[in-house]
Order: C-alpha cells, then sequence, then structure tokens
C-alpha cells in the first residue's frame, strides 16, 4: 500500500472498494495501528481529531481505539468468542474502556445497545451459537459502538451475509451513522453496496488510490479505467440482459508490481506513457480525482 | 414387439377400486375392466401440457401394435389436442396415483412433428429430501414424533434442452441439496427423478455411473474442489479414464471403450484450450496451488465438460471469485452450455446474476418453489411477495437511487419445523389468515410463469 490520502467527516460515510488484494483492509487495520506482525506504517500521517496517531506511543493509542475509532470485521462468525455470552462480550468491551462504571450500569448500556442495533435485550444471555448470522453481525455493531466511538470502519461488513439480510444490516449502518453522526469507513469489493451507503467513494488498486471523490461523480462518469471495468462487472438487477463484461487478466503481484502505472498491463486504453510514469491523482471535476494518464 | 417398450407397457399395477371411489377418472369404467393405467404428459403443439391417465390398451388403435413410445408425436382424440408423450410413469400403490387426471381413452401415434418441442433432459416430480435428526435416548422413549430438517420439499420441475435454469434463493433454502438430489448424489426421501426420459430415482450406484457420462458438476469452491496433489493433466483426465469413450462398433451399438495416453493428452490439451487456458502445455504440468482462483475455476469447468455431460449442475460457480473475474467464467461457462447443446442447473444466490444468464428462474425458500418463470419477467415484475423481497434486497450501483424501501425483517426461519400454510407467512409483508393455515399450491398466473401465493389464487 503507498500514497493514500483521504478524508473523513463527522456524518459522512467513505467507501473504499477494489479486488480482494487491493489493500483495503489493511488501510483499516493502520488507521487502527493493528497491522499483522511485520507490516507496519513507514510514512505518512493519519490525523484523528487532531492527533497524529502515526507517532502516537501505544497506549495512546490503546484510548483512541474503541473510544475514538472502532471496527466491525468482516467474519461475524468467528469474531466473537463462542464460550462467553454475547451480552458479557459487550459488557467487557464498555468495562475496559470507561473504568469504574457500577455493573448495573454496565447492564443497562449493554440493553440499551443490543436495542439500538434491533436485538432483544433479554438475549444478552444467550451464547454467540445461538445467534443466527445477521444477529451476529447486529451484535458485533452493538459491541462497536459499546464506547460511543468518532468513527466507524465496516470491514466487508455484508460479505457473508444473505442479500436480505446484507439489506438489513446496511440500512442499520446507514441509520446509525445519520442518528448517531458517526464518521464512517466502509470498505467492500461490491460497488453497489458503496453506492448505496455511501457520500464519498475511493478505488484501490494494487495498493494504490487510482480515483477518489463524490459517489455521485464516480458511479455517473467514472473516470478510470478500472473504474468504469469494475462498474461495467457488476449485473445490475435493472435494466435489460447484457453479457457480462469483464476486466481481464488478473491483479498484480505486489512483490514485483507492473512499473509506472499499475494497471497497464489490464488496461485497454494503454499507452507508452503508462509504462515509463507514474500517473498523479490529479483533479478532473470539483472533488473528483483520478490517476491515468488519459486525462 | 421391442423389448423396452414392452415392459413399459406391462409391467403396470391393476388399480384398487376401493381408493378410487373419491377420484373423478371414471370409476365406473375401471372397476369393470381392471386395466393397468399409465400416468402419461403430453406437451402439446401450443406448448400446454396435458396429463392423464391412459389404460393399458387405448381403445383406438396405435401404430405398433398398441405400444406407447417415449418421445413419439400422439394425438389425444378425447381433447384434439397434438403433442409429444414424455413422461411415462407406472404406479406401484394407489396412493402414488395423481387424483383428479383425465382418463385418454384415444391416443393415435401421428407423425413426427418437429415444432413440438422434444422431451425434457430432467424432469423431476415431487422431489423431497429430508435428513432425520439424531435424537437422543430420552427423546426417542418419550416422544413419538420424528424430526426432521425438511431440506427440499415437494419440487418439481423440467429442464429442456440447452437451457439454463437457476435456482435462487437465500441460504438455508435447499438449492444446494435440490442440485445434488438431482444428480443422486444424494437419495431423495420420495419423488421421482427422470433423466433422459429414465427414472434414476431409485438406481444402484452401479447403474448410476454409465449416466453419470452425461451429469456432472462444479463446486462453489476451486480451491477445495481440485486435489492439491494432482496435476491439472491428471485433474482433468480423470473423468475419461473413469468413463472411457463412446464408440459406434461395426453392429450400430454403442460401446465404452478405455482412451490411450495419447488420446487422453489431445483431449485434456483440447479442453484447456476451450476454457482459455492458453497454451495448454503451459498448465498440464501445474498444481492448483500454482493457480488463481479463476484458472482454478476454469480447470473445474473443463473437468465437468471434458466428458460433453448433457447436464451440469453448477453450484454457486463464482461466488468465491472476485468481481472483475467472475464474469469471465460466467461467459465462458455460458458459451461452453450454448455450444454444447448442455442443460444447466445454475445455483446462485445473486438473483441478478441469474436474470443476465439464465433463461428461467425458480426461486426457494425453505425447501419450496415459490416462484418460477422466464428469467426476465420474474426479476422485473416479480409476483411472490419473497421474490419481491429478494430482488429488492439487491443494492444497485447508482448512489442516486438510495433504497429507502423497507426491507422485510427476520431471517430465514429453521427448516426443522417450517411455519404452517405458506412458509413465507411469518416474514410477508402481506400475510392474512388463510396464508398461516393453507398451503398455496404453485399455479400458472401467466404464460409460463408460475406462483405459490394466496395473493393469486
Amino acid at each position: 500500500m503507498e500514497n493514500i490520502s483521504f478524508k473523513v467527516e463527522a456524518g459522512e460515510a467513505l467507501g473504499i472498494a477494489g479486488e480482494s488484494g487491493s489493500g483495503k483492509s489493511t488501510v483499516a487495520l493502520s488507521l487502527l495501528r493493528i497491522l499483522p506482525q511485520g507490516g507496519y506504517i513507514r510514512k505518512g500521517s493519519i490525523t484523528f481529531q487532531g492527533q497524529d496517531l502515526v507517532t502516537l506511543p501505544e497506549n495512546e493509542m490503546r484510548k483512541i481505539r474503541w473510544k475514538g475509532i472502532s471496527i466491525v470485521f468482516q467474519g461475524a462468525m468467528n469474531a466473537m468468542n463462542p464460550v462467553y455470552k454475547v451480552g458479557d462480550q459487550i459488557a467487557e468491551a464498555i468495562k475496559l474502556h470507561d473504568k469504574g462504571v457500577t455493573d448495573s450500569d454496565v447492564k443497562e448500556r449493554v440493553a440499551k445497545l443490543l436495542e439500538t442495533v434491533g436485538i432483544e435485550p433479554s438475549r444478552s444471555n444467550n451464547y454467540p451459537h445461538e445467534f443466527s448470522g445477521g444477529m451476529r453481525q447486529r451484535a458485533l455493531i452493538a459491541m462497536a459502538l459499546a464506547s460511543n466511538p468518532v468513527m466507524l470502519i465496516g470491514d466487508e461488513p455484508g460479505t457473508a451475509l444473505d442479500v436480505i439480510v446484507q439489506a438489513q444490516t446496511l440500512k442499520l449502518l446507514r441509520d446509525l451513522k445519520d442518528r448517531l453522526g458517526l464518521a464512517m469507513i466502509l470498505i467492500s469489493h461490491d460497488l453497489s453496496i458503496i453506492a448505496e451507503t455511501c457520500e464519498k467513494v475511493a478505488i484501490m488498486y494494487a495498493g494504490k488510490i487510482v480515483e477518489y471523490g463524490d459517489a455521485v461523480s464516480i458511479f455517473k462518469n467514472p473516470l478510470h479505467p478500472y473504474t468504469q471495468g469494475l462498474i461495467k462487472a457488476f449485473p445490475s438487477i435493472k435494466g435489460s440482459r447484457v453479457r457480462l463484461s469483464s476486466i481481464p487478466g488478473q491483479p498484480p503481484d505486489l512483490l514485483h508490481p507492473p512499473p509506472a502505472c499499475r494497471f497497464n498491463p489490464r488496461c485497454p486504453y494503454v499507452m507508452d506513457v503508462c509504462k515509463k510514469d507514474e500517473p498523479l491523482l490529479e483533479e478532473q471535476e470539483k472533488g473528483h480525482v483520478v490517476a491515468c494518464h488519459l486525462y | 414387439m421391442e423389448p423396452s417398450s414392452t415392459d413399459l407397457w406391462n409391467t403396470a399395477d391393476p388399480l384398487n377400486q376401493a381408493k378410487d371411489k373419491e377420484s373423478s377418472i371414471k370409476p365406473e369404467k375401471e372397476r369393470s375392466r381392471k386395466a393397468a393405467m399409465r400416468y402419461v404428459r403430453l406437451k402439446t403443439q401450443d406448448g400446454t401440457i396435458v396429463e392423464g391417465l391412459v389404460p393399458e390398451k387405448p381403445l383406438a388403435s396405435i401404430a405398433e401394435g398398441g405400444v406407447l413410445k417415449f418421445n413419439r408425436c400422439y394425438l389425444v382424440e378425447d381433447l384434439g389436442k397434438v403433442g409429444r408423450l414424455w413422461v411415462n410413469r407406472e404406479f406401484k400403490s394407489d396412493d402414488d396415483l395423481p387424483k383428479d387426471l383425465p382418463l385418454f381413452e384415444h391416443i393415435k401415434q401421428v407423425e413426427d412433428d418437429q415444432k413440438i418441442p422434444e422431451a425434457p433432459v430432467l424432469s423431476v416430480e415431487k422431489l423431497r429430501k429430508w435428513y432425520p435428526l439424531k435424537r437422543g435416548f430420552f427423546e426417542t422413549v418419550f416422544s413419538k414424533t420424528e424430526m426432521s430438517v425438511k431440506a427440499v420439499d415437494e419440487v418439481s420441475f423440467n429442464l429442456s434442452k440447452g437451457e439454463i435454469f437457476a435456482l435462487a434463493g437465500e441460504s438455508g433454502s435447499g438449492k444446494t441439496t435440490l442440485g445434488k438430489v438431482v444428480l443422486r448424489l444424494v437419495t431423495p426421501s420420495s419423488g421421482h427423478i427422470f433423466f433422459l426420459g429414465q427414472d434414476i430415482t431409485k438406481l444402484s450406484d452401479k447403474e448410476m455411473k454409465p449416466l453419470r457420462r452425461e451429469m456432472q458438476i462444479v463446486f462453489q469452491d476451486p480451491f477445495e474442489s481440485l486435489d492439491p496433489r494432482m496435476i491439472i493433466k491428471e485433474i482433468i483426465a480423470e473423468p475419461l479414464r473413469v468413463q472411457g469413450t463412446l464408440e459406434v462398433d461395426v453392429n450400430g451399438k454403442t460401446r465404452t471403450r478405455k482412451m490411450g495416453e495419447r488420446e487422453i493428452e489431445e483431449r485434456v490439451k483440447k479442453m484447456l484450450s476451450e476454457v482459455e487456458l492458453v497454451p495448454p502445455e503451459e498448465f498440464l504440468y501445474r498444481f492448483p496451488h500454482e493457480m488463481s482462483g479463476g484458472q482454478r475455476q476454469r480447470v473445474a469447468v473443463a473437468r465437468a465438460f471434458v466428458l460433453s455431460p448433457s447436464f451440469i449442475v453448477a453450484d454457486e460457480p463464482v461466488s468465491m471469485l472476485d468481481v472483475s473475474i467472475r464474469a469471465e467464467i460466467v461467459n465462458l461457462m455460458v458459451d461452453l452450455v450454448k455450444k454444447s447443446q448442455a442443460s444447466i442447473v445454475f445455483i446462485s444466490h445473486d438473483i441478478a446474476l441469474a436474470k443476465h444468464i439464465a433463461d428461467r428462474i425458480a426461486v426457494l425458500y425453505l425447501g419450496k418453489m415459490m416462484e418460477l418463470g422466464q428469467a426476465e419477467n420474474l426479476v422485473d415484475q416479480p409476483l411472490h411477495p419473497y421474490t419481491q423481497a429478494l430482488v429488492s434486497a439487491v443494492p444497485v450501483p447508482d448512489p442516486e437511487s438510495k433504497r429507502m424501501k423497507d426491507v422485510i425483517s427476520g431471517e430465514i426461519p429453521s427448516p426443522v419445523d417450517p411455519p404452517s400454510g405458506c412458509r413465507f407467512h411469518t416474514r410477508c409483508p402481506y400475510a392474512h389468515e388463510r396464508c398461516t393455515v393453507e398451503e398455496p399450491l404453485l399455479v400458472e398466473v401467466e404464460k409460463e410463469h408460475f406462483v405459490a401465493c394466496h395473493l393469486y389464487s
């Protein structure tokens, strides 16, 4: 992942889209500084409420996690501890981050959190296996909200779920964002999910942002050939039957990325300059930047 | 008389008289004649289906000594309809016998009519797969009620030649089980499966083996469905080694023959280029782990098509793949199906994808078929509330059309104890009293558009 810049404001949702291996999740993990061993942030800054998270000492960073930024992970099935009751797992998050709360307070807050995400508070005594997939995902969202975070990151929050449950989950996230004024980052490979939920979109390819801007202008007028291909690759439920189109080739090996523009081996409009110079993100329309030599 | 037609005709059981008092099929006559009945379905010239019973010796004469044969053109004189007869089944017991069916007295063979469609490749009738639940000792002592997971419950459909038939529904709707049952990878609990006109419901594994050449499957996860210790050449060659090749000998009989090594390699190479893994020499000696997900799924497709089967089940073949590669694999499969005139059952939870590639879509919910129709028509004008919910839950890649519509609440109930009446009534926004008690039947509300909902009956 290289040269990633974006900005998210309160009450706003940013969608990060791209194929697997494009570095979407790495962005999320870097924001929280929970990269797997061996990974580290070499350069740059993450400014969150005026603080630079990159240089922050670890004990300060722990205060940011959950209270400042919290994350909802992809596999709702595996993200919870199977031997603890759901309510206790949420309570643990509250107790860890707000020292000195009384047990009855915690209980009340757990009940309230579960209610916010649409689960009967009485179910807090159930174990994760007694929940359905959709409910587990909701419980995870409740857990992420335990310490009233300012920002919520959703890493593929609907991917393993059925369409109907996925739609329910996304609706919940949208409602929560509006109701609580959360800043949100939604990571997904599914462009249509992002189109429905987010105001801003960043398209990532091979560790770089290739296009960034307002959702409306990106979907109405996709500029980067990769974005165009990605949008076309999705069969829309509306409109008449068409033959699906795809982006030929495969995502590059990030150990030896292609020189200059990383998309050049797969690009239908490839020019000589694409193999020599790396395109920079330039503004094409107001609030819509793209990294491509075509423009 | 040909032997095959003889046993088709002569082994039918005589009708039991007592049971038939309630049924409308002329009980008087049958009692006196004690005739064996045969259930027939006729696809007529105008595309409608006529079903009924035929007595053992129809009154009018049929060519070839009164023997009904599959796949021929017949005239049902009682109704004045011409059509091809494509299911011919005997009934072992009277409970099996469909009630309220007309009795065709006069059946006459006519000259073959090309306009009338051929017999379906696969015909499924009231198929049911229940998995019994394991119970504890005390439960078996104190409670007599058997519990079972009703994965597939009375599903019927036909698959014509060259058709792409999509099965859509949430997880837990029984799509995958249905796919496995029609391939006889799982034995059905009841119902009938006719494959190329033959009842394969109760065939043994040995009897199934020659038919396996004609039926193949592509699994969901290419990381698990390919043996990691086999090279690509061996993976694709395995079906050829097991089944051999078909040959016509001097007497005009088809028989299988073992294939030679060179022949196999040629065939594998040809198949690899057909799935666009070119040059084939480069892929022959690779292991699955040396390939990307998309390439592996191409190998799985090649393995399924190498015997040129007439029927393929594709169980979510692209849901594990990246979006940008998905379209390639889908297009590849559609092209191969069109080229080889194979029929395919395409299992997918993605109804948007199904709309673009399938000819017809069947929507399943808790093992029941809720709606069946032409793909485009079904998605654009869904009739069943469940299909409507399914279609409206699909996200649209257009930020300006934000769905403010309400999503139906709840999740799919347990198939162990499905809701009474209509299985969808617990989540249906239009549910009324009738839905909780009476199960709706799948009825044709428009041409070729079937729906099981009380709103339309």
